[in-house]
């Protein structure tokens, strides 16, 4: 299960299609002019994105001059009214879906979103078995004490109890 | 021997060992090449001088090299004069180089290509919309379109002459 987890996960990214891109296609929604309402979409979509030259940094957060300019492009198409989705499509067209920060929860990419709950399930099921053998083995420890054993003990129990009471 | 601990330990470390090969078998900064097969995105880029405009649609019929390139990178300095070399035996046979400035300046780039030799017309790609199109992460990047005008090979980082020209080969 997990090695097919992980089988899939390797294998993201990689698909192509021969789909028009979606810049061959009218914005869905009207174009955006207010300014505050511009920036807050055009930040919303550059955080979903992957800036190509960085490592791990998103285009929203990267100085980067590649960055800078997606980011500059993704204004241009939230302003004419391109949806989130439309210009996420526009770039994996492009860059694959290596460029969105967070894998689309379709297809194959499911694994993505399903392995951690499968190590989650796979930790879970070593943690119980070990916590319950070692219940089972404390258990065989407790009966295996000899009643001679504890008479032999009864003179430092009663020495820790008197130490307890001494004011 | 516990055969259960001993199962569930390789069947948790195996695959994570695997990934991890993988992982270091790949060079991390190279990207899925999504582009290879599909119809190449146009432009109409003016020259570096601004003389002229080219318009990649108007080239159809014949390959096209589109090379996107820096003055301040320093793998297009080492690639250039290669592609500078062979590009004139080429161009004789129909083909079309281009190069697209990526994120330089072109007074820069002049310097460049008095340094390292000039072949073909550069162009100026505004706001690296172009670059954009072609899903450029980096430079140098060469592209190699066909006569249908589809992108028939991508290469990232320099071109390795002998694939380069097989792949340029096959187009003609």
């Amino acid at each position: 299960m997990t090695a097919l987890l992980l089988l899939l996960t390797l294998s993201l990214g990689v698909g192509a299609s021969d789909a028009p891109t979606p810049l061959d296609e009218p914005p869905l929604t009207a174009p955006v002019t207010d300014a505050a309402a511009l920036e807050l979409l055009t930040e919303q979509v550059s955080d979903g994105l992957r800036c190509p030259t960085c490592q791990g940094l998103s285009v929203n957060d990267s100085p980067a001059e590649g960055a800078r300019a997606m980011k500059s492009r993704i204004r241009e198409l939230v302003a004419q009214g391109y949806t989130k989705e439309q210009i996420d499509d526009y770039f994996v067209d492009r860059y694959g879906t290596w460029v969105l920060l967070s894998p689309p929860a379709e297809g194959r990419h499911w694994a993505v979103w399903l392995a951690p709950v499968g190590f989650l399930l796979v930790g879970g099921a070593v943690a119980g078995g070990f916590m319950r053998a070692r219940k089972t083995g404390a258990g065989a420890e407790t009966a295996s004490v000899e009643p001679e054993e504890l008479d032999e003990l009864e003179p430092w129990r009663q020495r820790i109890l008197a130490e307890l009471e001494r004011p | 021997m516990n055969w259960k601990v001993l199962a569930v330990g390789a069947l948790l470390i195996i695959p994570l060992v695997w990934v991890l090969a993988m992982g270091f078998g790949k060079d991390p900064r190279a990207l899925p090449n999504v582009l290879e097969g599909k119809q190449a995105p146009g432009f109409a880029l003016q020259t570096m001088d601004g003389d002229r405009t080219v318009d990649l649609a108007e080239l159809r019929g014949k390959p096209v090299v589109v090379n996107f390139y820096s003055s301040w990178c320093v793998p297009c300095a080492q690639e250039h004069p290669w592609l500078v070399k062979v590009a004139p035996a080429y161009q004789a046979r129909g083909v079309t180089f281009l190069g697209v400035i990526y994120n330089d300046e072109p007074v820069k780039v002049k310097a460049f290509l008095r340094r390292y030799g000039e072949a073909y017309p550069t162009l100026i790609d505004p706001a690296q919309r172009t670059a954009m199109d072609y899903g450029v992460a980096g430079v140098p990047e060469t592209f190699l379109i066909d006569a249908e005008g589809r992108i028939a090979r991508k290469f990232t980082g320099p071109v390795v002459p002998d694939q380069f020209l097989a792949a340029l080969e096959a187009l003609l």
